[in-house]
Order: structure tokens, then C-alpha cells, then sequence
């Protein structure tokens, strides 16, 4: 047989494997029935001729387990046999098993990288209360061209904001920078970031270690405090090591 | 449970299943009657091998079945015999008469 038709085969037997087995407790009433009338043509009474029929039949459920049994270990067999098929055939196609191979690699790899940054970026919330209403402002200037017309904020600028805004809770500036953290094993060069005052109170933090000082209210000085960034636990963990307001003054 | 009287060679039922259905298509209690029948009532099918056996010659494509209404208007499955079953029973029959053949002759020496 080819296997054009074992497959064709396969693929209605599929279909029939559920008639079959439906159409089961029918063939078998009708067996049964049959041997019934078989019995009373022998001249049996009704009773004795049904006795008769069902012990020569001999265990409809019995019957019809076995009968499912094969359902069962087919569907088990055909499964083992598509899958040897496979491997041969792979097998007689390296050049095109190691290239689907790949192929296959490079797609889920690539979609699992797009999800990742996907699901980072928009999907998943920024790990604070609310993220929702966290909003970032900046300036830009399109005359300006270094960073895209980027423009940075003076103090007179956040004060402005600060005093005139209607639209936000909190309000606070932030600024990358690194510091060299001594007095470990050996010294090390950690990112950081330098937070005003409102930041925290923007994002709903406190402060791991130290306090934040007052809100630039009672001390209009912009260099309030310095958070060390909670990027990564290992960072955490160093951090515990710093004074959180020992950065340059 | 004993053996019970006629009870068939292993694999032998595939074969007395096919031979039935040889002559014209048939349901299945009609396959056991034919068989006790034609071996005066020694073989009496285990009919709860019948069934599971229908199935599993249907799925290898030796038989094939179809629902018909028999002359007393009941609905029966009906097994046919497919062009694959048929070559199938030649090449079994060949196999077994080369078998019996040679299991009588072991069973008939004598001593020359």
C-alpha cells in the first residue's frame, strides 16, 4: 500500500473511529436481538430465549470494553507509528531537517524576544502604585539638534511647574548619573540616579535606608536626595552598603 | 476460567472472519452464525472476540462496513470484504494450508 493511501486511510478512520464505536451498542442490540429470535424459533419461551442469548453473547460490557480497548491501543499504536515515520524521514533529509531546524529556532527565538520587550514595555505595569497616572514630561526644542531636541529642566523651570501646575499630585526631576562604591572586596562603578524630592512621592516610595528631607517647599535646594537605583536586587543589596545621602553635595 | 471447547488458534479468527465475508457482505451475527455453520457447530465464536476483531480488520483496510436495513427492516452494520482484504485471505489461506499441511505430516509419521 502507499503511503498516499495509509494516509488518506488514517485521516477517515479518524472520522469513522467515532461512528464505530456509537454505532456500537446498536450492533450489538441487533446481535443480540438476533440470537433472541434464533432461540424462540428453537422453541424456547421469551425468557429462556433472552437467558440464552445474553450468556452465549457472554458480557455486553465485557464486550464492549474489549471493543473500545481497541479503539484505544490504535489510537496509541497510530500515534507511535506517525511518529517513527517522522524521524525516518527526517532522517533521510538532513539537509532539510537541519535547516527547518534552525529555521524553527531562529522564529520562536525571535517572537520569544519580541514578546519579552513587548510584554515589558507595554504590557506589563511599572511595579508602583497607579502606574497608570505616572507621566513623563520633558522639553524639546526643535532648533536644538543634540539628542533629538532634547532640552533639559533649570530649577526656575520645576519651580514654575511646581507653583503653577493643576494637573499633577506630585512633581520631581531626575538625573542618571554613576558612583564608585568603595569599601567592598574591590571597588566598583554602580549606576545611580539623582531624585528630587517629588519623585518618590510621584512614584509612592519611601526611601530603603536614610529619609528623604523635606519637600523643596521649606528648602528650595534641588539636590534634596539621592536615591540609588533599585534596578536589581544585587544593586539592593550593595545599596544597603551606602550612606543614600552621600552622594557629591 | 478452562479452555473451552473450540477455542480458535491465535490469530486464526482474522482469517475465518475474512472467509466469511468472501462470499457476500454481512453483519456481524451473521458472520457467527456462517462460521458455526460451516464448522458443525465445533467452533463456537467467543463473540466478544468478534467485535473488537471487526474493528480492528476495518482499520487496516481489509474490511470495510456500512449501515444497511436488513429484510426484517432492522438496521444493521453490514462488513464487506475491500480489494486489500481479499488479498489479504488468498495469501493467509496459502499460509495455512502450508502450515496445516506440514503440522499433519508431523502428526502422521511414522517410522520409515
Amino acid at each position: 500500500m502507499s503511503w498516499m493511501t495509509e494516509r488518506w486511510r488514517r485521516i477517515r478512520s479518524i472520522g469513522r473511529r467515532h461512528e464505530m464505536e456509537s454505532g456500537l451498542d446498536e450492533e450489538i442490540r441487533f446481535h443480540i436481538d438476533q440470537q433472541i429470535e434464533k432461540n424462540l424459533r428453537a422453541g424456547m419461551s421469551l425468557d429462556e430465549a433472552r437467558r440464552q442469548a445474553s450468556v452465549k453473547f457472554g458480557g455486553m460490557e465485557r464486550v464492549k470494553e474489549s471493543t473500545r480497548d481497541e479503539f484505544r491501543s490504535a489510537l496509541v499504536e497510530d500515534s507511535v507509528r506517525d511518529f517513527r515515520y517522522g524521524i525516518r524521514a527526517l532522517r533521510r533529509a538532513p539537509g532539510f531537517t537541519i535547516i527547518s531546524s534552525l529555521m524553527l529556532a531562529l522564529g520562536i527565538g525571535a517572537t520569544t524576544a519580541v514578546f519579552s520587550v513587548v510584554n515589558g514595555v507595554l504590557v506589563k505595569p511599572l511595579p508602583y502604585p497607579r502606574p497608570e497616572e505616572l507621566v513623563s514630561l520633558g522639553h524639546t526644542a526643535q532648533d536644538v539638534r543634540n539628542a533629538g531636541g532634547d532640552m533639559s529642566m533649570s530649577a526656575a523651570q520645576l519651580f514654575t511647574y511646581r507653583d503653577e501646575n493643576r494637573s499633577f499630585q506630585q512633581m520631581g526631576v531626575w538625573s542618571a548619573g554613576t558612583e564608585s562604591a568603595t569599601g567592598g572586596t574591590e571597588p566598583e562603578e554602580i549606576q545611580s540616579l539623582y531624585v528630587s524630592y517629588g519623585t518618590l512621592r510621584a512614584l509612592g516610595e519611601q526611601p530603603l535606608m536614610g529619609r528623604s528631607k523635606q519637600p523643596w517647599t521649606s528648602s528650595p535646594d534641588l539636590k534634596v536626595g539621592i536615591g540609588i537605583a533599585r534596578t536589581h536586587h544585587e544593586v539592593d543589596e550593595r545599596a544597603l552598603a551606602l550612606d543614600p545621602f552621600a552622594g557629591p553635595a | 476460567m478452562g479452555k473451552e471447547k473450540g477455542d480458535l488458534l491465535q490469530g486464526t479468527l482474522d482469517m475465518l472472519v475474512l472467509k466469511a465475508l468472501q462470499l457476500e457482505p454481512m453483519h456481524g451475527w451473521g458472520i457467527t452464525e456462517r462460521i458455526e455453520h460451516w464448522s458443525e457447530s465445533v467452533l463456537q465464536l467467543g463473540q466478544g472476540t468478534l467485535y473488537p476483531a471487526l474493528y480492528r480488520l476495518e482499520r487496516q483496510g481489509l474490511i470495510r462496513s456500512e449501515w444497511k436495513v436488513t429484510e426484517n427492516n432492522r438496521r444493521a452494520r453490514y462488513y464487506s470484504l475491500t480489494r486489500e482484504g481479499r488479498r489479504r485471505f488468498s495469501d493467509e489461506l496459502a499460509q495455512w494450508r502450508r502450515t496445516s499441511r506440514a503440522v499433519n505430516l508431523v502428526l502422521q509419521a511414522t517410522m520409515e
